[in-house]
């Protein structure tokens, strides 16, 4: 299992206040990996990190072999990593369009992942012209995955799509995540464990800034103690 | 009825100098959140080099060209240098813009003495008509030229160009640009030698208006242009150019009839404005991020 | 008490050494400059007030400064320097400063900072505009600034040190009751952290109002100081030039540290005044602004604390370590 991305033992503070206490994580090619956790625990703090947005205080993050801290996010970026945060994933004065038109110029190649992103999500070809802040929320997830798939890139960071969609539109989000990873690796953060157990094929657990769990999905889902312990699943049930 | 549309000439060419700075200083704000204290410093550089370049060289075209050229250089060292160290900190911008508008101010003394400079306008856009009882200065209509070129350029940038739509995407989210992988610390050179290049501009174009270039013109050019974007809206270009008009006409027409006041009107128009739309008349309402 | 000793023991030393200054070296140009040092000193401070206390740049803080040279001189013109007329003045500076402060933070502390210091900016140059009017010239001779009569009893220069000084003092209890009150607390509270404070339910636009009228008195009290100094007051009072030269002297001294500008002022003023005797000979050293700017910079960079807040948390860390 060769790991295209690897985190270890990573420590993030900010504003004088410890984040992260040791994250560490292996991202396998060709699969899915799901960061699993309480709000709050440092899985966008350690996605953030990995873009090079935060700075961090020890450990190494580690893409291909390459150290990637020290690196600005634009160059992260063109290592070829894909990010989609939670927030503000598009770009809401501009169109459709040019949100897509954003992560790559003009090209053969472009011209061909347009297409195939707008096969995959036929309402962007509608919305064309609308201004991305006018999209509905499900058009707007729709839109921040498409960015990602016509950038290409050869990891995919994905910072809760399902947050705020509606059962139905989680149900088109787990399809696009399907297509998705046919193409390439993905780190997902997720909170909604159903969907994080039908598209992932791994996953860490991150709770108060500490990795304390992975494995593959498959032992998680049959694991209830597990779920219940270290995701609060069944015991706290107010919390999903 | 003379004296009225020889005013509102008058505000029209006070405005397309001031459009040319409050559109360097409001596409700064849009992109960077940075508001360039040293805006003024850099028109004063503009103003004094192309005057001193006309005088020796009797070429206006070089002239304006090496204007632009030092204030694109002045605003590239300072934004690579000095602001590029307090993004994110607000007052540190302050403070060092403000330091360097000092500077700047200052320093221009230092070659060119502390007494004004007269500066001539070239022979070729001397001429003057007089079309009913308005006398029109061919080197007013130059002015107006020029910046409504520059504002039709600008648009065209925003909006028909990828480093524009680049821009419009940093004014709003400027991590993401960073996702998408841009360099966006180069944007924001970009930019800011832009809007530099405005201000050389507009003083390279105003000693020849104004008949001198003194060592206050750049504060007191500053100061009008602040107004302007706060009543236009900061951030906006096309708010920089209504303001820019609003504040031009006013102006000619105030110190036109009392003539040291036209600050204190400018100012009670910026307070209104405020009172009534505390984003400026363009401007949109600040976000939380 | 020992901690008290070493927190004021320095202060009460300098106090004395100050308040012997005339008896020393007698009165003439060093108690003149001292003077002058005064009055930027509490205007510095109540300029901290304003960008320490509440995190706003201003441009324009002068209107204060100025607005209390201008109206007690006049007051002391048109009254023959009685006085009556210093008093009445004083009771009217300090309510047109409370009522300009009220309006100007109407308009501009509810919006972001970057605005506020446009703002004062401007609304400082209009001040200065207006006093160099030649619609008010009746009031306050326009251009050409006007002389300023005092009171028999200011008329000797040892009174005048020692009011000054005496004016000094007051205040600065004043400023640090001030800090440590209630009030002052919520106030570094918003400095530090706007939105907490927020949440603990207390109007930031409310307690920013309050330290900003302060500020404003204690301006106007520093513009009233540098009037009874110079016996003369001019368009000057207004200029730009004075906001960012009492801005420099808080940066210099330490944002944040009410004593820094003490110190801020101190610097400054010698400084202005070497550099001017020395531009008689070295034409050079009349730009010795670009120094200035150079000095914003500088302190920016690399002495965000200024000279005071740097000393002040080198102590700090050390008996920290010996504790």
């Amino acid at each position: 299992m060769s790991s295209l991305l690897e985190v270890a033992d990573l420590h993030v503070n900010i504003g004088g206040y410890q984040i992260l206490q040791g994250v560490s994580l292996a991202v396998p090619e060709h699969a899915v990996t799901v960061l699993l956790g309480r709000n709050g625990a440092g899985k966008t703090t350690t996605m953030r990190s990995i873009m090079g947005y935060v700075r961090s205080a020890a450990g190494e993050i580690r893409w291909r072999g390459e150290r990637l801290q020290g690196l600005r996010p634009y160059q992260v970026a063109r290592r070829g990593i894909g990010y989609m945060p939670e927030e503000g994933h598009l770009f809401a004065n501009l169109t459709v369009q040019d949100n897509l038109a954003m992560v790559a110029r003009k090209s053969a190649s472009y011209e061909s992942r347009l297409e195939r992103a707008l096969t995959l999500f036929p309402d962007l070809r509608i919305a064309w012209s609308r201004r991305a802040g006018t999209l509905s929320g499900g058009q707007k997830q729709m839109l921040g995955l498409a960015r990602l798939l016509v950038a290409a890139p050869a990891l995919m960071l994905i910072d809760e799509p399902s947050k705020g969609l509606s059962p139905g539109m989680v149900e088109v989000l787990a399809g696009a995540l399907s297509v998705l990873r046919e193409a390439t690796t993905i780190l997902l953060v997720e909170q909604n464990f159903r969907l994080a157990s039908r598209v992932g094929d791994h996953f860490s657990v991150i709770d108060e800034g500490r990795t304390c769990l992975s494995g593959s999905m498959e032992q998680l889902v049959a694991r209830v103690d597990w779920q219940q312990q270290y995701l609060g699943l069944t015991a706290t049930r107010e919390e999903v | 009825m003379g004296i009225f549309l020889t005013l509102a000439l008058n505000g029209i060419v006070n405005g397309s100098l001031y459009f040319l700075m409050a559109a360097g200083l409001t596409l700064i704000f849009g992109l960077m959140r940075v508001v360039n204290f040293a805006h003024g410093g850099l028109y004063q550089w503009g103003a004094y080099l192309a005057t001193f370049v006309f005088a020796t060289t009797d070429n206006f075209v070089l002239a304006l060209a090496v204007g632009m050229l030092i204030a694109i250089i002045l605003g590239i060292v300072m934004e690579r240098g000095l602001i590029s160290f307090v993004y994110h900190n607000e007052n540190g911008q302050l403070l060092v813009t403000m330091g360097i508008m000092l500077i700047l101010t200052e320093l221009i003394k230092v070659p060119f003495g502390p007494s004004e400079l007269s500066s001539n306008t070239p022979t070729d856009l001397s001429n003057s008509w007089l079309v009913g009882q308005v006398v029109i200065v061919q080197y007013q209509l130059f002015m107006i030229g020029a910046s409504i070129v520059v504002f039709i350029l600008l648009l065209w940038i925003l909006h028909k160009t990828r480093l524009g739509m680049i821009v419009r995407a940093g004014v709003y989210n400027p991590e993401l640009v960073e996702a998408c992988g841009i360099a966006i610390g180069r944007v924001f050179t970009i930019v800011f030698a832009l809007g530099a290049g405005l201000a050389g501009l507009a003083g390279a174009l105003a000693g020849p208006y104004l008949g001198a270039v003194t060592p206050t013109m750049g504060f007191d050019m500053q100061l009008s242009a602040f107004i302007i974007v706060v009543v236009g809206g900061l951030g906006s270009l096309t708010g920089s150019f209504i303001g820019s008009m609003i504040i031009g006409i006013l102006t000619a027409v105030v110190s036109f009839y009392f003539s040291s006041l036209a600050v204190l009107v400018n100012v009670v128009v910026m307070v209104i404005v405020l009172l009534i739309r505390p984003q400026g008349l363009f401007g949109e309402r600040e976000s939380a991020t | 008490m020992t901690r008290h000793t070493r927190q004021f023991g320095p202060l009460l030393l300098i106090l004395v050494v100050v308040a012997l200054v005339p008896v020393l070296f007698g009165v003439g140009g060093i108690t003149n400059l001292l003077e002058q040092v005064f009055a930027f000193a509490l205007f510095a401070m109540s300029y901290d007030l304003l960008i320490g206390y509440t995190g706003v740049v201003s441009f324009g803080h002068a209107v204060f400064f100025g607005t209390g040279a201008y109206v007690v001189g006049i007051f002391l013109a048109h009254s023959g320097g009685s006085s009556g007329g210093l008093l009445v003045g004083t009771c009217v500076a300090l309510g047109m400063s409370i009522l300009l402060s009220l309006l100007i933070a109407s308009i501009s502390l509810r919006i972001r900072t970057v605005y506020f210091a446009m703002i004062t900016l401007a609304v400082g140059q209009t001040f200065y505009v207006l006093s160099g009017s030649q619609m008010l010239q009746p009031l306050t001779n326009a251009d050409d600034g006007m002389t300023v009569p005092l009171p028999v009893w200011l008329t000797h220069d040892r009174p005048v040190y020692y009011f000054s000084l005496a004016v000094l003092v007051l205040c600065l209890v004043l400023l640090r009751l001030f800090v440590r009150s209630p009030v002052g607390l919520v106030l570094q509270g918003i400095r530090e952290n706007e939105g907490r404070v927020l949440t603990l339910g207390h109007s930031v636009y409310r307690f920013k109002s309050i330290a900003f009228v302060i500020s404003g008195l204690m301006a106007t009290v520093a513009g009233i100081l540098y009037v009874i100094a110079q016996t003369f007051v001019s368009t000057g009072v207004y200029d730009v030039s004075i906001s960012l030269d009492v801005l420099l002297m808080t940066i210099i001294g330490g944002i944040g540290t009410l004593y820094g500008g003490l110190l801020g002022a101190l610097i400054i003023i010698v400084a202005q005044t070497e550099f001017t005797n020395l531009a008689g000979t070295y034409p050079i050293f009349g730009r010795y602004t670009i120094l200035f700017g150079v000095l914003y910079i500088v302190i920016v960079r690399f002495m965000p604390r200024g000279i005071v807040g740097t000393i002040l948390e080198s102590i700090k860390r050390r008996s920290g370590q010996e504790g």
